[in-house]
């Protein structure tokens, strides 16, 4: 019984020192950089955080990209296509028209936390992924 | 200031490759965040203490083997197993049945305007499994094919004055394979096939599996089928078992939460089940991985370069991926197996894998609501738009059209902590059960207490793994 109860302690210190490493450790799975993420910051210029995305033929130029965000933060996105297309976020609910001459811009609060995925709405084209960390 | 950061590379040239991979549902508006690496860690130690802890103090004698069961109210009873009710239910599930198709093939084909999609895919699909585990095995109330089965024969019998069975006796090797392949098809549907999410194809999918299921009951008899063929059934009557409630010939009784457990028979075939249920949803979170990002395309790019089209050689790849999590599944609770042999007792491989497979059933529980339980909160609140304009012609039937998905009802922490709080109960549930298998199969107390380090392991083994696919979530 005593034998049990060490054993048992020491299963549970071993057990919290891995729960402060998950937290501590960059190198955990939770915190590996994702594939083609837009990094964003406050810009200089009040608190709006800016955030491009190109669409060339339809298509995402570059892949399917992250914007990441903050709960709370005010965004302006612009999408810019060579060809006309409705761009729509999802989640949020925005649909604006892109086109040669016009981009398409979005400028919302995130006051939603997830992940939304922002698609050409002709073709059902995922073009970008709006993640808003809580 | 306006900031545009391409990032080069190939994981770029590989995200442009799987444009639709992450969210391919076509129903999924809103993703999960990846759990943090803090709450991974906490949540990887919880899993550990409570492992340890229910190792040194669980019962010393069975607590839900032949446990008790207490009958409910009689009047209760009576009306939920009454003739009326049965024929009530059966009709509306059939009737539900008649709209999906209708709806598939008459709709526009759009997933998210079309109420097929979200039928099938979620209030199907997902929202029976917690409500099965919460209140007991109410498909089989509603399930479609049953109450047509069970009508045509009590009509033919009566026709012909005698009980109609089956036209073949139900082969024991056949056990519950038939229910694996069902699900591993309708899995590829969702999960492989690009036009998954298309209602026609699902509408179409709908009358396939009918006419299979009509040929099972045929052959086998209806009860037979349902209970060992039916891949719904089978999906649904295991979430069932983990119900306190439950229907005992015409008497509703209590049991013991997971109670029901233990009674299920491990014909051939129910490791595969669980194997199949584990596995679907591991690729399906899976598909969020940077290990798929990579795997995925590459597979992709062998099967075009053997002749294969672009959008045949992404379903070949996401199937392959999707079988070979379901086989990863398989090996690693049978090397756990293979593992408990080694502590003791006389049992062949396959004998103590169906001996231990029910304790798999909370995990697969885990599994299935960790993972979709903001597709169930989200989505699910489209149906209150969708039944008022279920074919997406514009229509207002119950004056609900312009509801709207709020997805403001949860936030994104607290579906962490309930994600996190989902895969921690299946997991001290199944310990539970295995442990309680163990003091009933093995006569020596010190045996069973061996034979459960490597239950353990394999517990462990899948519960990491359920955390770890939801620390990658939408990469």
């Amino acid at each position: 019984m005593k034998n049990a109860l060490l054993a048992l302690s020491a299963i549970v210190v071993g057990a919290l020192v891995l729960a402060a490493c998950g937290g501590s450790d960059s190198g955990s799975p939770a915190t590996t950089a994702p594939p083609a993420t837009i990094a964003t910051e406050p810009a200089a210029t009040g608190d709006v955080v800016e955030a491009t995305l190109d669409v060339v033929g339809g298509e995402p130029d570059g892949g399917v990209q992250t914007i990441e965000l903050k709960k709370g933060q005010d965004v302006k996105l612009t999408v810019n296509s060579d060809q006309p297309y409705e761009i729509h976020l999802h989640g949020y609910d925005i649909v604006k028209d892109a086109g040669p001459d016009t981009p398409a811009v979005f400028a919302f609060t995130a006051d939603i936390d997830g992940v939304f995925e922002i698609e050409v709405e002709d073709t059902a084209t995922q073009i970008g992924k709006l993640a808003v960390n809580p | 200031m306006r900031r545009l950061l391409v990032v080069g590379g190939a994981l770029v040239a590989a995200g442009a490759l799987l444009p639709t991979s992450a969210l391919a549902h076509g129903l999924v508006s809103r993703g999960d965040l990846p759990i943090p690496a803090w709450l991974f860690g906490w949540a990887a130690a919880a899993v550990l203490i409570v492992s340890f802890v229910a190792l040194a103090a669980l019962w010393k004698t069975p607590q839900l083997e032949n446990s008790p069961r207490r009958p409910l109210g009689e009047v209760f009873s009576r009306i939920v197993t009454s003739p009326l009710t049965e024929v009530v239910c059966g009709t509306l599930g059939v009737a539900l049945l008649g709209i999906a198709i209708w709806a598939g093939f008459a709709g526009v084909q759009s997933p998210a305007d079309n109420v097929t999609p979200t039928f099938v895919y979620v209030i199907f699909w997902v929202a029976l499994v917690p409500l099965s585990a919460l209140v007991g095995n109410v498909f089989s109330a509603f399930n479609p094919w049953r109450a047509i089965g069970r009508a045509f024969s009590w009509g033919a019998g009566r026709a012909a004055g005698d009980e109609i069975g089956g036209a073949f006796p139900y082969p024991d090797w056949l056990g519950r394979w038939p229910a694996a392949a069902g699900l591993v098809a309708f899995a590829w549907l969702e999960l492989a096939s690009p036009s998954g999410t298309s209602a026609k194809t699902l509408a179409a999918a709908a009358l396939v599996y009918t006419s299979v299921t009509f040929l099972g009951m045929g052959l086998f008899g209806v009860e037979t089928w349902i209970q060992r063929g039916e891949a719904f059934s089978t999906y649904f009557g295991l979430f069932a078992r983990m119900a306190v409630l439950e229907r005992a010939d015409d008497r509703i009784v209590l049991r013991r939460p997971l109670a029901g457990l233990t009674t299920l028979e491990p014909i051939a075939g129910t490791v595969g089940v669980l194997a199949v249920m584990i596995g679907t949803v591991t690729f399906d979170g899976g598909q969020e991985t940077l290990l798929w990002n990579d795997a995925g395309p590459a597979i992709a790019d062998f099967f075009r370069s053997v002749g294969a089209g672009a959008a045949l050689g992404d379903e070949l790849s996401d199937g392959v991926g999707l079988l070979t999590a379901i086989v990863l599944v398989a090996a690693f609770y049978n090397l756990g197996i293979a593992g408990a042999r080694t502590a003791g007792g006389s049992f062949g491989q396959s004998e103590l894998a169906r001996l231990f497979v029910h304790s798999l059933v909370p995990i697969a529980f885990a599994y299935v609501l960790a993972h979709y339980l903001t597709f169930l909160l989200f989505q699910g609140q489209a149906m209150g738009f969708l039944i008022s304009d279920p074919l997406g012609h514009g229509w207002n039937l119950f004056g609900t059209t312009g509801w709207n998905i709020d997805y403001g009802i949860i936030g994104g922490k607290v579906v962490w902590y309930c994600q996190v709080a989902i895969v921690v109960a299946g997991h001290v549930g199944a310990l539970c059960l295995a442990h309680d298998r163990a003091l009933v199969v093995y006569d020596d107390q010190r045996l069973a207490v061996r034979s459960q380090y490597w239950m353990l392991a394999i517990m462990i083994g899948f519960t990491s793994l359920a955390l770890w696919l939801l620390s990658q979530a939408n990469f």
